[in-house]
């Protein structure tokens, strides 16, 4: 019977054949019974009772599934309450039923998903703004230094930061930049945890930057997971005595432009990253950068270095040293890094961005020519295809 | 696509407390959870007092697992153990300088050389 009941066509031929057979086999036994004439009552009842059947048969195993089917299809279009149906056939209406169980199983599933993902992304959002509001919004002056920074996340939530300090004596001015492994929530904790151990360690009259970064990595190395770092160089910019320091915290090299002579020295800055162990007092070392008048610096992060264009180049350290060179003479901080921008835009073109990028650039002005720091961060603007950029314009 | 790297691990010639392991192809993100799993029995061994990692062949690790070595060299260094490095190419080399992983992991040019420090206690973290 399940070969019947499986399909409305053949349910539909199997009573086609009964009537056929019930109507052929009536008229072979009026045949034999020689009768040749119905009474027109008999006829009437008969065909009657034969419609009602058909009716009867149609209605329960075809209307009734059906609308059941339609009504909890018309509730689910309308936004109203719908339930499971449990399928009263096995033929095309009720594969539908069934289909329609999974389909709401799987709405029901999304509807969740949907719900929990804008959770995250509320979260996401805020974390983002709390991370943005830690990033230096304007800084201290620094007499005789101009300086431009800009940086731009990868994801909601960046590893990269920088900031700018002040000792409490106010001769001091200390300037970092940082990268924590990887990108996301997990770097942004940690971005957020140095940032606020560097405040307190120089809020506490730390002499050196070297002093400055082995307190800080000492109070972080015991809370962060040992598979998180954080590559880090500070600049110390000595007001008194027109002097610049700096100590490496295994991050990338500090490129500094050399006016007379027209070249770009690039240092490696050396030392050991934070958080990787608990005391790097032997690893890393505050040491002398000479400047003189219209010298520059440049600090940045590898998501410069690193980021491919669409043959799958990567910038480098030669091309970022080369544009440095280029445009190290212009008078600003500001001109010399939107040039520099401006030829990494070239590079990259539409390729996108997949790590956090950071930028500093410091001229030497001189102890006349007074300070000022232009700061901007790149909020919200994760996922920008590279040429899209504002950082050249 | 996930990235192919080659992990064989053995151990060493005579001295069945130090285990090499071979590393070639590629370390990323992608197939980091392979890479853990393959040294996570070594690291819960005490009986293994020294992980010698052979680079031979390695083109390429990411910075996460950059972070991963950090992590088994302060592990093992809190259990008296060792962790050694051998045949490093010029770019992963300096991958490591670059964040100052050279200044607590010892690198070897090779196996052999690598082999004979082990019997030095590591520096103290």
């Amino acid at each position: 019977m399940k070969f019947l009941r499986d399909s409305l066509t053949k349910k539909a031929l199997f009573l086609f054949t009964l009537l056929v057979g019930a109507l052929v086999g009536g008229a072979v036994m009026l045949f034999r019974e020689q009768v040749e004439a119905v009474s027109v009552n008999l006829f009437l009842g008969s065909f009657v009772g034969l419609l009602v059947l058909l009716f009867l048969l149609f209605l329960f195993d075809v209307v009734v599934p059906l609308r059941r089917v339609a009504r909890q299809v018309r509730n689910l279009l309308t936004g109203k309450a719908y339930h499971r149906i449990d399928p009263m056939t096995i033929d095309e209406i009720g594969m539908f039923t069934h289909f329609f169980n999974e389909i709401t199983k799987d709405l029901e599933k999304i509807s969740y998903d949907v719900k929990e993902r804008r959770r995250m992304s509320s979260e996401l959002d805020i974390a983002a703004q709390i991370q943005r509001d830690v990033l230096p919004k304007e800084a201290p002056m620094a007499p005789g230094l101009d300086i431009v920074a800009k940086t731009r996340s990868a994801a909601e939530v960046g590893g990269d930061s920088f900031d700018f300090l002040q000792s409490p004596d106010g001769n001091q001015t200390f300037i970092y930049i940082g990268d924590v492994t990887g990108h996301g929530v997990p770097a942004g904790l940690v971005m957020v945890m140095v940032d606020t151990l560097i405040h307190a360690a120089v809020s506490m009259g730390l002499a050196s930057s070297k002093d400055v970064l082995v307190h800080t990595n000492a109070m972080l190395t015991p809370r962060i997971s040992a598979r998180l770092f954080m590559t880090l160089v500070m600049l110390r910019w000595d007001a008194s005595s027109q002097k610049m320091y700096y100590t490496g915290g295994g991050h990338e090299h500090v490129l500094v432009y050399k006016s007379k002579e027209e070249k770009v020295e690039s240092i490696r800055s050396g030392g050991i990253a934070l958080g990787m162990i608990p005391d790097n007092s032997k690893i890393i070392a505050e040491k002398e950068i000479p400047l003189e008048l219209g010298d520059a610096i440049v600090l940045y992060t590898d998501g410069l270095t690193e980021a491919k264009n669409q043959s799958g180049e990567m910038y480098g350290l030669e091309r970022m040293t080369a544009s440095l060179k280029k445009y190290g003479y212009l008078p600003s901080a500001e001109s010399i890094f939107d040039h520099m921008t401006q030829d990494f835009s070239k590079f990259v073109g539409e390729y996108v961005q997949v790590d956090d990028t950071t930028m500093i650039v410091i001229k030497y002005t001189g102890k006349d020519a007074g300070g000022k720091m232009k700061l901007a961060i790149a909020a919200d603007e994760s996922r920008v295809p590279n040429a899209e950029w504002g950082w050249g314009s | 696509m996930s990235t192919i790297a080659n992990i064989t691990v053995e151990p060493a010639p005579d001295n069945p407390s130090v285990q090499i392991i071979h590393l070639s192809g590629e370390v990323d993100e992608s197939n980091l959870p392979d890479f853990e799993q393959a040294v996570k029995p070594l690291v819960l061994d005490p009986s293994r007092k020294v992980l010698l990692f052979d680079f031979d062949g390695l083109k390429f690790i990411s910075s996460k697992v950059i972070g991963q070595f950090a992590y088994l060299y302060t592990t093992l260094a809190h259990s008296q153990r060792q962790l050694v490095l051998a045949r490093m190419d010029e770019n992963i080399k300096d991958i490591f300088a670059l964040v100052g992983l050279d200044q607590i992991i010892p690198t070897y040019p090779d196996v052999n050389t690598a082999l004979q420090s082990f019997n030095q206690t590591p520096a103290a973290a």
